[in-house]
């Protein structure tokens, strides 16, 4: 079982966590501007880098929205931010 | 012709159904007032002079009490208090009919923890939300560390005491 630390509960095993996504995919905005290119890489298109992460998760019993950076080789969690709290890694909540 | 009925079993007669093992008890609770409020909590708190909200695993007492279900969010039991938005800052929504809530007590309470939840039970943490036997669910102590009340989405609540009655903690099987 892996443990993560959600900003408000502490740590839980990971089955009460869902995947939300690398941190900083932003939705693109302008509507009718938006390319498909854009759109399709806003939907599909993820880093999936090996070594160090920067993703979005949701710790789905007390629906904390939270990013955490870990590490996919070792799966070590360096560090989680709750989102509410600004935490986001451009320092807003989004 | 397809009879899904025969799948699941009949919900029990939650008034009357009991399961008793050597170590612990079952039962459920019916008819407890209970309602979600979210927004400014500590306003609700001291407003209706509850003092602290419960955590996972924490011990609540007497009829009137809040148990923490999120960072803004806390499931206030027994409390009179008008559904709606608050000036005071909250919203109030009754879910006494959403909600199944079971109370389990005997010396085998940290077995059955332990067969359920996955958390730390000394260090379990501020919010009662947890995962119990894979639903999503309200837990914490009642009166005294013998006794777990769950409070379970009433949809799963059949599910939730099939699962107890597998129990070796609890079954006669």
């Amino acid at each position: 079982m892996q443990l993560f630390p959600c900003p408000f509960c502490g740590p839980r095993s990971e089955t009460e966590f869902h995947f939300g996504g690398d941190a900083g995919n932003r939705r693109p905005e302008g509507f009718r501007a938006v390319t498909d290119g854009e759109w399709a890489a806003y939907l599909h298109d993820r880093n999936n880098p090996r070594g160090a992460a920067n993703e979005i998760w949701m710790h789905m019993t007390c629906g904390e929205v939270f990013r955490m950076e870990r590490d996919t080789v070792h799966h070590g969690v360096a560090q989680a931010f709750a989102l509410l709290e600004g935490g986001g890694d451009d320092g807003l909540a989004h | 012709m397809l009879d899904n009925s025969g799948k699941w079993q009949p919900e029990p007669d939650w008034a009357s159904a009991r399961l008793a093992g050597r170590t612990i008890a079952l039962r459920a609770v019916t008819g407890l007032p209970q309602r979600l409020v979210s927004g400014d909590l500590d306003r609700f708190l001291a407003g209706h002079g509850l003092g602290k909200d419960v955590g996972a695993l924490g011990l609540a007492t007497g009829a009137r009490y809040a148990v923490r279900l999120a960072r803004d969010r806390l499931l206030a039991v027994g409390i009179p208090v008008d559904d709606g938005w608050h000036e005071a800052g909250y919203a109030v929504t009754g879910v006494g009919s959403a909600l199944r809530v079971f109370e389990a007590r005997g010396d085998g309470i940290r077995d059955l923890l332990a067969r359920a939840t996955t958390i730390d039970v000394d260090n379990p943490g501020p919010c009662a939300a947890l995962s119990f036997c894979g639903v999503t669910a309200v837990v914490y102590f009642h009166e005294d560390t013998q006794t777990l009340r769950i409070h379970a989405d009433r949809g799963l609540a059949v599910y939730l005491w099939e699962w107890f009655e597998c129990q070796p903690l609890l079954s006669a099987r």
